[in-house]
């Protein structure tokens, strides 16, 4: 099976100010395909940044990012761009809706303004992913008229809209209530099982650490690869 | 595109009092330009059609000198005949110019029998006049205007009829002192009452140019001017250089030409007045420049300080550069179209209302003049098109923060 991200020896430096930090120190690590795997760490670990360099925003100081067969540290600013347009998927703790969109219209958002589809393979995209997250009775409400987890599960849906084959997600439960934050696991979890996306969250919520099958614990600028159990007893 | 400028009229109603006062903002701006330049333009296009038409023409040709020493009427800077026929001739031969008239000009002293007072006197050929001052019989306040004058009459203004008393059909004594010092003088029959109009000469008297011959005693057919009319507005500037290069040539070597040629602009001071309109008119546009400049630029800078952590989120999904530009352009450009068009309807309907319901005015000693504004439609677009420049100019900065936004940065933005 593919690798979906190959970590080598890379090392993230940013200054504060006058001070240099360094916030990874040669992290090296493989995340296989289709893995429902957590970023976890303490605050201030480096969990963000990492998942930042994955999803090209950022670039490693030093070593070598792979991620869906792409070395994301010699992007320019414009393929990084299109590249996360075309592969990388991003779920938000604060869901990140656009507030003047519908439901159906936020989903459908990348499809127009990253990548152009034609008017009628777009809508049944859209139609598609909102079925998959069990929204297509709520599709023209907007944000505000949705639930915390209605939303999420929108930001999932759009998240998936180009096909990404990568959805990086950052506390995607923290604003949950514990029954949401379950269905929302589970839906992310289905979405893996029948599209082979490959899931990677960054959290400190337990309910995600207890549902996914790779661990990636962060600590002092490296990352150690765990088993589920191992980290349910750290 | 069109999803573009639909995704940037949702975000406009974000906040749409605020959309809405700052399209307020630009229409108001919108109107007063627009009504400024309706009432102004027509003021302006009013006085010159009157200048021109009445009395002054569209160019006047005088031998040189003349117009220096205009407030004396001076007999010895008449045209001769032979220079006369100069300027017809070489008037003829230029297209732009459509009629040429000539005239007799000098004072005299007007008498009603009991009264006696000071009038500038224009000799004038009725048929020729016409077609050079055409709108001269609009100026009639009583008296038949048909044919305009007859030898043996007098066209009076109003203002020495009044003091004067002076009625359609009185006899009156116009005397003349000659150019060889010796005084004529000869009854006429008041044919008509003109109203005054401003400028120069707009309060003179009109007779026949055999009757001013004859009085002045003139030993052959001089003018004191010839009064010129242009195909139109516009091909003055071009009917004058003709004039002076064509006299120019006839003039001999290493001599000034004869005759002076001077468009409506250089003998009216209304032409001063029409330029400080256009000043004017300047002025309020680059005030509405700054309206909307202010108005969107501020909409825009706060849009996207509010929505910094949305443009991280849209950048984060991959979205270029140059689009999420493109949708605060729009944003920009959408506040300026509002402003416009709500703009561009009032201004239409108070002008409508002002034509409904016209405003009178005085200007010098001309009282109950109309005002019946109009928009020409160049104005509207050249307004309208200024006002979306500068909106999306205005926007320009803020939408190129925006597309420029770390969308790490944007995203940590609380």
């Amino acid at each position: 099976m593919p690798d979906a991200v190959v970590a080598e020896r890379v090392v993230k430096r940013y200054r504060a100010g006058e001070v240099e930090v360094t916030a990874l120190r040669g992290v090296t690590f493989t995340l296989p395909e289709r893995r429902f795997a957590a970023l976890i760490g303490p605050s201030g670990s480096g969990k963000t940044t990492l998942l930042n360099m994955i999803g090209a925003l950022d670039r490693p100081s030093e070593g070598r990012l792979v991620v869906l067969g792409e070395e994301v540290g010699h992007l320019s600013r414009r393929q990084a761009a299109r590249f996360r347009a075309e592969r990388i998927g991003f779920v938000f703790q604060d869901f990140n809706l656009i507030p003047v969109l519908t439901a159906a219209e936020n989903v459908e958002y990348p499809l127009v303004m990253v990548q152009s589809w034609p008017a009628e393979k777009r809508r049944k995209r859209v139609a598609e992913l909102l079925a998959a997250v069990d929204m297509t009775s709520e599709a023209n409400k907007r944000p505000d008229q949705l639930s915390g987890g209605q939303k999420q599960r929108v930001a999932i849906a759009r998240a998936l809209a180009t096909g990404a084959k990568l959805v990086l997600a950052d506390e995607p439960t923290a604003n949950l209530d514990g029954e949401t934050a379950q269905r929302v696991i589970a839906l992310m979890r289905r979405i893996r099982d029948e599209e082979g996306v490959t899931f990677l969250f960054s959290t400190h919520d337990p309910r995600i650490i207890g549902a996914v099958d790779t661990i990636l614990r962060i600590e002092d600028g490296a990352v150690r690869m765990e088993a589920p159990k191992e980290a349910a007893h750290a | 595109m069109p999803r573009v400028i639909l995704l940037a009229a949702r975000n406009l109603t974000r906040l749409w009092r605020r959309s809405l006062l700052t399209g307020g903002l630009v229409a108001i701006g919108v109107v007063a330009v627009l009504l400024f330049v309706a009432a102004a333009g027509s003021f302006k296009a009013m006085m010159i059609g009157q200048i021109t038409d009445s009395y002054l023409g569209h160019l006047q040709v005088h031998r040189r000198g003349y117009v220096a020493a205009v407030e004396t009427l001076p007999l010895h800077l008449n045209m001769s005949a032979r220079q006369a026929r100069t300027v017809e001739e070489v008037a003829g031969t230029i297209p732009e110019i459509v009629a040429i008239a000539p005239r007799v000009k000098f004072g005299a002293l007007f008498s009603n029998f009991n009264e006696t007072t000071n009038i500038r006197i224009n000799g004038i050929d009725p048929a020729r006049e016409l077609r050079v001052a055409p709108a001269l019989p609009d100026r009639f306040l009583r008296g038949e205007r048909e044919g305009l004058l007859e030898r043996g009459e007098i066209l009076v203004p109003e203002l020495l009829a009044r003091g004067l008393n002076v009625q359609v059909g009185d006899s009156v004594v116009l005397i003349a002192t000659n150019r060889d010092g010796s005084v004529n003088g000869r009854t006429l029959k008041v044919r008509a009452i003109i109203a005054g109009v401003t400028g120069p000469g707009g309060r003179d008297g009109y007779i026949h140019i055999d009757d001013a011959r004859a009085i002045l005693r003139s030993p052959e057919a001089e003018v004191s001017e010839f009064v010129l009319r242009a195909r139109d507005l516009d091909a003055i500037p071009r009917a004058a250089a003709a004039l002076e290069t064509a006299f120019a040539a006839r003039a001999p070597e290493g001599q000034r030409p004869p005759f002076e040629v001077h468009p409506w602009e250089r003998l009216s001071p209304f032409a001063a007045i029409a330029n400080m309109i256009d000043v004017m008119a300047l002025g309020i546009r680059v005030l509405l420049i700054a309206i909307v400049l202010v108005a969107v630029m501020n909409v825009m800078i706060m849009a996207v300080y509010e929505r910094i952590r949305e443009i991280g989120t849209i950048a984060a999904m991959g979205t270029p550069p140059g689009r999420i530009l493109g949708l605060f352009l729009a944003e920009g450009f959408l506040l300026g179209a509002v402003g416009v068009a709500i703009g561009i309807g009032l201004a239409y309907g108070a002008v409508a209302l002002l034509n409904v319901f016209p405003v009178t005015f005085s200007f010098g000693q001309q009282t109950g003049l109309l005002l019946r504004p109009t928009l020409p439609a160049e104005e509207v677009l050249l307004v309208g098109g200024i006002v979306l420049a500068v909106a999306i100019l205005a926007a320009l900065q803020p939408a190129w923060k925006a597309a420029r936004l770390d969308p790490i940065l944007a995203l940590r933005h609380v």
